[in-house]
């Protein structure tokens, strides 16, 4: 099966646990903890004070040493990563800070400076850049202003500014907007949903601000340094969506939903493709989340078309619930993203929903 | 390279204006210690100087000494004047002329005190000095009793410089417990050397009248000077002198000589001691003053080079900005303090006419130091650079 590839994954955790201490004062603060983030993406990492959420941050910022597990940041595998290397890929992302630590000597212009430099970028150009994104973030008028000059929403501005300036692939940000009143916030994370849709970039932030989690692509929760949950909002209010519209689905809550749609994985295929081999046996469950697929038979004089499903649409079900075969082959029409829950998960589903088991057999009882 | 310099030279300078009012105190003890730097140099500087200042002012390819020699200024141990006649046999010898060197106090005109001073005698017949002041007025010195008198002689000496000048002859005595009657000594004229550190003032006579005072015979030698025919080797001259004479005599060359009296101040002496201990002094107080305005402006900016590392930059960025801060911070106290070392060798050397002036070597030595300073200092104030940790950044 060849499939359409995901967008580009910025930032890979696999299996990371992190301790603090040695030998008898060893404390374990992480917990076999997974985690994709890709381009494009806005994830919003939640959770309780020392859930684990900086210890996260800065690992992925190559700020600390990788313990256990395996870490890719920036197509760069982090563990044993030497100084020089760890260096270089820090220069390739964006960090802002809480407090905003800006050089208190130099002026607002010339603190965005700092960061041009060390990406190798010429004065010229880099003070052009640096005066584009202080005047998108509402400074222009203040690029020689120092910092104790400024306010403190416009010194956290420039320092987002200094970050952003060289257009950095990943941004990791720690409570970016706590300093900030309700405006600046909204402008400050309004201007990181630009540059991630313009350079694809990825954005890493840990808040507490409810006011901006509107913006997530995706929400991280983290509790006792074990991440409990990891939800791509839009996908995931998109399945709902669909789920909610399929009669097996119409008596969930939106919580029961939601837990579904957690579970589900997205998978890009071209045209042609097939999704489902009619007399395989049955593994996993479909939603149709773009693009179009035909159902095809094959009634021993080989496969004909009997109909096209489009987004939306679920199918894969029957197999599971009964133990039959494939009754058709589903094959991509065009190329399409479909959201597949495994048959495990669907088995859980239906086991921890009675009601929803009796419509399914009703269902197909009734067919 | 030059970027590295220049960039981290732009931030070094923007956080030292940025603190630099709050390190007023601190650039000021910095000052101070090159101050004191100065002057303990130029002291030292004006010892040795002084104490080459009589060989300097002879005519002497070579001197012959006592094997048991220290210094002019230890009164000499004595050897034959028969020597300097075999020497002046040796072929390629020009001159082989007697010196005789004697510490003696006189008494104040005025008050009666006695007065330090060193005395030179010599052999009218064969001049050794190369001033002309003195060789004009060698003459006077063939009268009885009378010598010529160093013009900057110090303290009470002033007051018998200035009667010779009015054109009178003033006598000193010279006090001797056992005699009846005091020898007495005649200023005939003045010449112009300047005093050392262990005599107010200095005197010259001619032997015959060295005799009269001391009752020396004048077969005792303090030092022969010896002047060698202009196409020979002064250090073949040397050996060949030095094997005539034997090892009870040393023979040595003007430098050798004048090396000789300086590291005899430098070594031999507490004063010399004292005064390359004041200027290790000097730059301890330095190192210490320029490392707390460093490490003021490192505790003070922790926060700023944690987000240069977060950003990327190398600790080798970090450490040049300390160190340019460091040496920038020397350089500056260095100017003002140079131009007020000026400012106070002048007083001294007014107030003790010792030679004590600014040279080219001294400024270059005490520049040499201040940058070493500053480099210690940066050394130092570096390891307070790595509690400058990224992860004190977050939350």
């Amino acid at each position: 099966m060849t499939m359409i590839p995901s967008p580009e994954t910025l930032v890979k955790v696999e299996s990371i646990s992190h301790f603090y201490g040695e030998s008898d004062s060893k404390t374990q603060v992480l917990f076999d903890n997974n985690l994709s983030v890709g381009a494009g993406e806005i994830t919003i990492m939640t959770g309780p004070s020392g859930s684990g959420k900086t210890t996260l941050l800065t690992l992925i910022g190559g700020l600390r040493e990788v313990q256990a597990g395996a870490l890719t940041v920036l197509g760069t595998p982090l563990t044993g990563i030497s100084r020089k290397d760890q260096q270089l890929l820090r220069r390739r992302i964006g960090f802002i800070f809480q407090l905003h630590n800006l050089f208190e000597s130099l002026t607002a212009i010339e603190n965005v400076l700092m960061a041009t430099r060390i990406a190798g970028v010429r004065d010229e150009v880099g003070r052009a850049q640096g005066i584009e994104v202080l005047k998108r973030l509402g400074l222009g008028h203040r690029i020689d202003y120092k910092p104790r000059a400024l306010s403190g929403g416009q010194r956290q501005r420039v320092a987002i500014a200094r970050a952003l300036v060289n257009r950095p692939k990943l941004i990791l940000a720690d409570e970016p907007t706590a300093a900030l009143d309700k405006a600046s916030g909204r402008d400050v994370v309004d201007y990181l949903k630009e540059l991630t849709t313009e350079c694809s970039s990825a954005v890493i932030m840990v808040t507490h601000d409810h006011r901006v989690l509107d913006t997530a692509d995706r929400v991280v929760n983290m509790i006792d340094g074990r991440i409990v949950s990891n939800t791509l909002v839009k996908q995931a209010i998109e399945i709902c969506e669909f789920l909610r519209r399929i009669e097996l689905f119409i008596r969930f809550s939106p919580t029961e939903l939601g837990a579904i749609a957690d579970q589900m994985t997205v998978r890009y295929y071209k045209q042609g493709d097939p999704l489902i081999q009619q007399n395989d046996i049955g593994e996993e469950f479909f939603i149709l989340g773009s693009g179009e697929v035909d159902v095809l038979i094959d009634q021993g004089s080989g496969p004909g078309r009997v109909s096209t499903l489009g987004a939306g649409s679920a199918f894969g079900e029957r197999a599971l619930l009964t133990g039959e075969r494939r009754a058709a082959s589903i094959i991509a029409s065009q190329d399409c993203k479909a959201y597949v829950l495994s048959k495990t998960n669907f088995d859980a589903a239906v086991k921890g929903s009675p009601d929803f088991r009796t419509q399914l057999q009703r269902m197909y009882l009734s067919r | 390279m030059r970027q590295f310099i220049a960039e981290s030279l732009f931030v070094a300078t923007r956080q030292l204006r940025h603190r630099g009012r709050q390190a007023g105190p601190m650039l000021a003890g910095v000052g101070v210690a090159i101050v004191l730097m100065f002057m303990q140099l130029g002291f030292r500087n004006s010892l040795y100087e002084s104490a080459v200042g009589v060989p300097r002012a002879v005519s002497a390819d070579l001197f012959v000494t006592n094997a048991l020699y220290e210094s002019m200024t230890v009164v000499p141990p004595w050897f034959p004047r028969s020597t300097l006649h075999r020497i002046s046999a040796i072929d390629g010898v020009a001159t082989a002329r007697p010196l005789y060197v004697q510490a003696v106090d006189v008494s104040s005109p005025s008050k009666g005190v006695k007065m330090g001073s060193w005395m030179l005698a010599y052999d009218l017949r064969q001049p050794v000095f190369l001033a002309a002041d003195i060789n004009q007025a060698a003459d006077l010195l063939k009268l009885p009793n009378a010598v010529l008198l160093d013009s900057r002689s110090r303290f009470e000496y002033q007051t018998v410089v200035a009667r010779v000048r009015n054109g009178e002859t003033p006598s000193l005595t010279l006090p001797q417990g056992s005699a009846t009657l005091s020898p007495y000594l005649i200023v005939a004229g003045l010449f112009t050397q300047g005093p050392t550190f262990f005599a107010d003032g200095l005197m010259i006579t001619s032997d015959l009248n060295y005799y009269r005072w001391m009752q020396t015979p004048l077969d005792r030698l303090s030092l022969g000077l010896v002047t060698l025919d202009p196409a020979t080797d002064p250090q073949e001259m040397k050996q060949r002198i030095q094997t005539a004479v034997g090892d009870g005599l040393r023979v040595l060359t003007r430098q050798e000589f004048l090396d000789q009296e300086r590291n005899f101040f430098a070594t031999r002496t507490p004063i010399g001691t004292i005064f390359n201990f004041g200027l290790l002094v000097g730059m301890v107080v330095g190192v210490v003053f320029i490392s707390q305005v460093l490490q003021g402006i490192v505790e003070v900016n922790i926060r700023e080079y944690a987000v240069l590392s977060t950003m990327g930059y190398r600790e080798s960025f970090l450490g040049m900005i300390v160190l340019e801060i460091s040496l920038i911070v020397a350089v500056v106290t260095f100017i003002p303090s140079f131009a007020l070392s000026v400012l106070l060798y002048h007083l001294a050397a007014n107030a003790t006419t010792l030679p004590l002036a600014m040279t080219v070597e001294s400024a270059v030595t005490v520049f040499g130091a201040v940058l070493c300073m500053g480099v210690l200092a940066s050394l130092i104030a570096m390891r307070k650079l790595k509690k400058s940790n990224p992860l004190d950044l977050f939350s």
